[in-house]
C-alpha cells in the first residue's frame, strides 16, 4: 500500500492519459477525466488489464486481479476519471479495497 | 531478427482504418473482394467498414477476415518480406495456408464456407457460442466450467485471458458466474459456432474426408506452427491433419507465441484486421514486437 500523495496523484494520471492516448490512438488533448473508455475511444478490457499490470509493477502492488474485478462489479469503471479513482484506490488500499464497500 | 506472420481468426472489431491502410500499398483488397465475390456468388464488394461491416453476417464476416488477412500477407510478399514461420489463431489458419501457397485463394474461401456449413449442420438442434473471459487465472476457469459437461477451455490468450465454447446457455451461467468471481471481463463473442470442441467431431470428420477430395492442398512453403500442439510442419498430409483437428480440438496460442519465440522469432506481424493479436501479445513475456495492419508503414520502415 502506498501514500496518496500529490505527486502520486499526478503520475497516476499521467500515466493512464499516456496509456490511452497511444493504445487509442487519440490525441492526448482531446481526452479529458468524463470520457468514457469504451465509447469513446474503443477502449476494452485487456487494456484495462495492462493498465492494472503497469500500476502494479510501479508501485509494487500485491493484489489480486480478482479483488479489482469485484470492486469493479459494485463500482463500474466507464470513464477515464473512475479509472483514475478507482487506480488510485487500489495504490492505497491493495486488497482491502473492497473492506471500503 | 526471425519474423513470424500470425493470422488471426474472424474479426469482430475492426480499427476502422484497415482498407486505407491496405489500399496505400495495393489494390490486392479490392480485388480479392471481386475475385470472392464471383467465386462464391455473392456480393462482397458492398463492404464498407464503416457502414456496411457484415458484421451480422457470420459467414461474411468470415469471408472478409479471410480477404484481408491475404491482401495483408500479398503485400508484405511483394516486399519481400517473408516469414520464417506463420501461424493461425483458430481459423485464422486459412489465411495461414494462402500464405504459405498450401492452398489457392479460392480454395481457401471453399474452406471457410464447408467448415462453417458442417459445423452448422452438426449443431443445428443445439445452440452454441463461445465466450471470453478476461482477469481470471486458469484455475479459476476450470473450475467454473468443471460442473458443465456442455462446455470447454477452447483457448488460452494468456494468464488471465480464455475462451470457452460450448453450448450457449452453460456459457451464459459461466460467463455471470466469472463476473461474481471477480473477472474484469466475462461476454459472448458473436459467434454461434462452437469451435474447438468435441461437439465438432463429426463435422471434423467430414470436413476431412472433403478436404481430401477437393481441395488440392500442397506443401506449405513457410514452417507453419500449429496453434493446438506447437509443432513446426509444412508437409501436405500435416496440413490436413491440422485443418481438421483445428475445428475439434482446442487450441493454446500462449503457447504457440511462446513456441515461436523460443525459435527466435522477434517480429510477428498481425496479417488481419484489427488488433486483437497485437493486444493479446502484451500479455505475453519476451523481447518481441507485433505490428498490427495499422503499423504497417513502421515495420516497413517506410
Amino acid at each position: 500500500m502506498v501514500k496518496i500523495t500529490d505527486q502520486v496523484k499526478q503520475e497516476v494520471q499521467e500515466i493512464v492519459y499516456d496509456f490511452f492516448a497511444e493504445e487509442c490512438e487519440v490525441d492526448k488533448r482531446e481526452l479529458n477525466d468524463n470520457t468514457n473508455i469504451v465509447r469513446d475511444i474503443d477502449g476494452d478490457s485487456l487494456m484495462f488489464l495492462e493498465l492494472i499490470e503497469i500500476f502494479k509493477g510501479k508501485y509494487n502492488l500485491d493484489i489480486e486481479l480478482k479483488t479489482i474485478g469485484k470492486y469493479s462489479v459494485k463500482h463500474p469503471v466507464e470513464t477515464i476519471g473512475e479509472l483514475i479513482r478507482m487506480q488510485l484506490l487500489i495504490i492505497e488500499k491493495g486488497n482491502e479495497i473492497l473492506l471500503n464497500d | 531478427m526471425l519474423t513470424s506472420f500470425i493470422f488471426p481468426a474472424f474479426v469482430s472489431e475492426y480499427s476502422g482504418n484497415e482498407p486505407e491502410v491496405l489500399r496505400r500499398y495495393s489494390d490486392d483488397f479490392d480485388v480479392l473482394l471481386h475475385k470472392a465475390s464471383n467465386h462464391l456468388e455473392i456480393d462482397l464488394t458492398t463492404f464498407d467498414i464503416l457502414h456496411n461491416s457484415f458484421q451480422d453476417h457470420e459467414l461474411n464476416t468470415q469471408f472478409i477476415s479471410y480477404i484481408f488477412s491475404c491482401a495483408v500477407s500479398d503485400i508484405l510478399k511483394s516486399k519481400n518480406v517473408n516469414p520464417q514461420f506463420i501461424s493461425g489463431y483458430s481459423m485464422g489458419l486459412y489465411a495461414a495456408l494462402y500464405c504459405g501457397q498450401a492452398v489457392t485463394f479460392t480454395e481457401g474461401l471453399d474452406l471457410i464456407r464447408k467448415a462453417f456449413e458442417l459445423i452448422k449442420d452438426s449443431t443445428k438442434n443445439l445452440e452454441t457460442g463461445m465466450g471470453s473471459i478476461v482477469g481470471l487465472s486458469k484455475e479459476d476457469v476450470l473450475n467454473l466450467i468443471a460442473k458443465k459437461d456442455g462446455l470447454i477451455l477452447a483457448n488460452t490468450n494468456g494468464t488471465y485471458s480464455y475462451m470457452v465454447s460450448g453450448l450457449k446457455t452453460e456459457i451464459n451461467e459461466v460467463i455471470n458466474l466469472a463476473k461474481q468471481e471477480g473477472a474484469l471481463h466475462a461476454a459472448m463473442m458473436n459467434v454461434t459456432c462452437p469451435y474447438h470442441t468435441s461437439l465438432l467431431n463429426d463435422a471434423s470428420e467430414k470436413f476431412r474426408d472433403y478436404v481430401l477430395q477437393q481441395i488440392q492442398i500442397k506443401d506449405s512453403n513457410f514452417n507453419i506452427v500449429s496453434g493446438i500442439d506447437q509443432r513446426i510442419f509444412s508437409a501436405r498430409e500435416e496440413i490436413i491433419r491440422e485443418l481438421s483437428a483445428n475445428m475439434n480440438t482446442e487450441i493454446n496460442w500462449l503457447k504457440t507465441m511462446e513456441k515461436m519465440l523460443e525459435l527466435n522469432v522477434g517480429r510477428f506481424v498481425e496479417c488481419g484486421a484489427g488488433t486483437s493479436l497485437y493486444k493479446i501479445g502484451k500479455f505475453i513475456k519476451g523481447d518481441f514486437k507485433i505490428y498490427p495492419v495499422s503499423s504497417l508503414d513502421r515495420f516497413l520502415g517506410i
